[in-house]
């Protein structure tokens, strides 16, 4: 009897939270109708009811990093509400790929120069040409493709070296103009028994920005160098037989002892807390670091320097634009989206933009920013426009930088010579273009 | 009241059992079958990211892609070494461990629990934690400790080193797993037997030899098949301390796999990746069963 009672006792416990299985359903059900209405009939809605738009907006970044900006918007656009999704870098080409191939995804979406042409090849995306009129050529032409822009360039982006100021007045050091002078002082730190450089080159990106830094001061800033980018992507160069020369002078970074292989068994994070204990003189990072170092040394004193080539000059700083704003053409709330990049598209956008990027700048015409004062050794680099991202300009093969890296890991291990290295380069391009 | 039992015939509560197994059939199908069939036709396929729709049948060049690729010789040597060698140390540490534990001691239960801990961890979790403790920063513990002694700093992720670093943490890792399996069979055996070899003169390494290695062969077995199969799908602690680096000494298939076929956008050439590697696996399992089937009819 006992048992029987238990049962039926169990089994109404299991019907009730069927029943509210399905009530909550229900309710979902509700707000999904309620949501999908928003997106489909969005305009129509927002005039005749004064109801909020919903708008999906994707970024491989926290949403702390652009807070100032989604507070701005949701003054400046009232009748809009942003959702904001945070997609881990690593898996947000994926993520975006596979909504947007099933004719769905976020209705704003962050792009990189290369997922941007890939996705406007596809027709995902929606043209912004009105609103691209304002800003830069050098924001919006990576982001261009058959005469149509596609998405609006956010703040810049750039890594320089961050230096411990402390650690360079106290052992009279000053810094340096060129690259051999560069070395002098790494190897002026060694013979003090301070490490120079600290590197987390367990990640393919420090050997990648620092050796691309250094050929673009010395070739592809030049006239002869200018349209390697082009060429690259048009299938017309290899980077083997034209970069060889500058990569082999900078492989003094390897032969004087500043990238060590031991540093394949650091990464980002603990090259950071080196840099930030005072552990290692140099750091090479960008704004993005700039509260994490401080957070963990608060009384450290930085700035930052730029990357130099062989001759003085201003000096160069790996960047460009990053995050794209761009809007998904199978969007119910096209208009909605476009009101958001206009709203973005003006001097209070971009300074809300800014707020949480400082150190960037905007590509907006008239547009401009203080620089913090941990940048100021590097507003001479920045005046003179010297940011440039050199795989922004190979197109669908910009992925192919990563491959580089990796390549120059296998290099700075002594596992192949520098031809290879930049033939393997080279073939992973050519297998990416020919998609 | 009395109560009568309705008798039913033999056979005849099968449609009910249909209606149990249904909803795992249907996942199984949905989450498995189906993604698996996908994948064997989008294979002789021009599938990428910029070809989603209007797909051309390329036949087996996607194949011949995956034979050609210079990372796939790199990527099944990885996976077979870590396969191997974790599969190898888990039967070796776990067999005797298990042995070890199952005798009457005080502590048993939390010697038990203490090796079985690791395995309740994801292995990213596992990941970043040996890689702060093998980082060959002042901040890694074991070079940390290294330089108090006054050893210089080792680096556990040179281009030799790395893969076996990443083997060290799984076997740290599943080594406790396997005890619990040979735990459970060994508490099957007979204590009769032991009682009888003993009477028979027989001392402790004669038993562990003439009778629990050989009624251990079930759970060998499982280890071995499982080991080798879960050994070359290594994904998740090669990306978590490695990604597959320095430049490509730890790659495996599964992380070639990815990049070329996912990040890379070649989802065709990616779902022949997945076919060979199907194939492979299934080879390896057939094999390590056929080679346990012998040795359990050797002992029977």
């Amino acid at each position: 009897m006992k048992k029987k009672v238990l049962s039926m006792l169990l089994t109404a416990a299991m019907a009730m939270s069927l029943l509210a299985g399905c009530g909550g359903s229900t309710d979902t059900a509700a707000d999904a109708a309620t949501d999908t209405g928003a997106e489909t009939g969005a305009e129509e809605d927002s005039s005749t009811s004064g109801e909020k738009v919903t708008l999906r907006m994707s970024y491989w970044n926290s949403e702390d990093t652009v807070q100032a900006l989604l507070d701005y918007l949701a003054q400046a656009v009232p009748h809009v509400e942003i959702e904001y999704q945070f997609i881990d870098n690593s898996n947000y080409d994926t993520i975006i790929d596979t909504q947007l191939s099933a004719g769905e995804g976020p209705d704003i979406i962050c792009e990189s120069p290369g997922s941007t042409l890939r996705h406007a090849r596809l027709g995902y995306l929606a043209e912004v040409n009105e609103l691209a009129a304002k800003y830069s050529d050098a924001g919006t032409s990576v982001y261009s493709l058959e005469g149509n822009t596609y998405a609006l360039p956010g703040i810049s982006w750039f890594e320089g070296i961050y230096y411990n100021k402390a650690l360079f007045e106290e052992n009279g050091i000053e810094l340096p103009r060129t690259f051999d002078e560069y070395i002098e002082v790494c190897k002026k730190f060694q013979d003090l028994g301070i490490t120079p450089l600290a590197a987390g080159l367990k990640s393919w990106e420090p050997m990648l920005k620092n050796s691309m830094a250094f050929v673009t001061a010395e070739y592809l800033s030049t006239e002869e160098g200018k349209s390697f980018g082009e060429k690259y992507r048009n299938g017309e160069i290899t980077m083997d037989g034209t970069w060889n020369t500058y990569l082999e002078k900078w492989s003094q970074m390897i032969t004087e002892g500043i990238y060590t292989t031991d540093m394949t068994g650091i990464d980002h994070a603990q090259a950071l807390e080196q840099f930030a204990t005072g552990g290692a003189a140099m750091f090479c990072s960008g704004p993005w670091d700039y509260e994490a170092i401080m957070e963990k040394n608060p009384d450290l004193q930085i700035d930052m320097m730029p990357f130099n080539g062989t001759k003085e000059s201003a000096g160069w700083l790996i960047g460009g634009p990053g995050c794209g704003f761009a809007v998904n053409e199978a969007s119910a709330n096209k208009e909605a989206a476009m009101e958001v990049l206009a709203a973005i598209s003006t001097y209070e956008g971009q300074a809300a933009l800014w707020e949480n990027n400082q150190g960037g700048s905007s590509y907006l015409e008239g547009a401009s920013f203080d620089l913090p004062e941990a940048y100021t050794s590097v507003s001479e680099t920045l005046a003179a426009g010297n940011v440039y991202c050199p795989w922004n300009e190979w197109g669908v093969a910009a992925s192919a930088h990563e491959t580089y890296g990796t390549e120059f890991q296998n290099y700075l291990l002594g596992s192949q010579d520098l031809a290879v290295t930049l033939q393997n380069v080279d073939a992973a391009v050519a297998e990416l273009l020919s998609k | 009241m009395t109560k009568t039992k309705k008798k039913r015939e033999c056979g005849s509560l099968g449609h009910y059992f249909i209606l149990f197994i249904l909803p795992a059939l249907i996942i199984y199908l949905t989450f498995s079958i189906l993604p698996f069939f996908f994948t064997f036709i989008y294979s002789f396929t021009d599938y990428s990211d910029i070809k989603i729709k209007d797909l051309d049948f390329v036949g087996i060049k996607n194949y011949l892609t995956v034979l050609k690729t210079p990372l796939m010789k790199i990527a099944i040597k990885n996976s077979l070494i870590y396969a191997v060698v974790l599969t190898g140390f888990q039967v070796i540490l776990g067999l005797p461990l298990a042995v070890v534990l199952n005798k009457k001691l005080k502590t048993r239960n939390l010697l038990r629990a203490v090796y079985f801990f690791p395995a309740v961890f994801s292995s990213l979790i596992i990941g970043y934690l040996w890689n702060f403790i093998l980082s060959s920063s002042d901040y890694g513990l074991i070079n940390n400790l290294l330089h108090q002694l006054g050893v210089n700093t080792v680096n556990f992720f040179t281009a030799d080193r790395a893969l076996y670093s990443v083997i060290f943490t799984q076997i740290w890792q599943w080594t406790g797993w396997a005890m619990v399996i040979f735990l459970a069979n060994l508490q099957g055996i007979s204590p009769e037997l032991y009682e009888a070899a003993a009477i028979d003169g027989a001392d402790g390494r004669q038993q562990f030899f003439r009778i629990t290695l050989p009624l251990m062969c079930p759970s060998v077995k499982i280890i071995v098949v499982t080991g080798l199969i879960g050994g070359m799908k290594a994904f998740d602690a090669i990306y978590s301390m490695t990604s597959g680096g320095p430049g490509n000494a730890t790659e495996t298939v599964m992380t070639v796999m990815m990049d070329k076929g996912i990040s890379d956008g070649f989802y065709a050439v990616g779902s022949a990746f997945g076919v060979c590697f199907f194939i492979i696996v299934l080879l390896i399992s057939g094999l390590t069963n056929k080679l346990m089937s012998k040795w359990s009819e050797a002992i029977g």
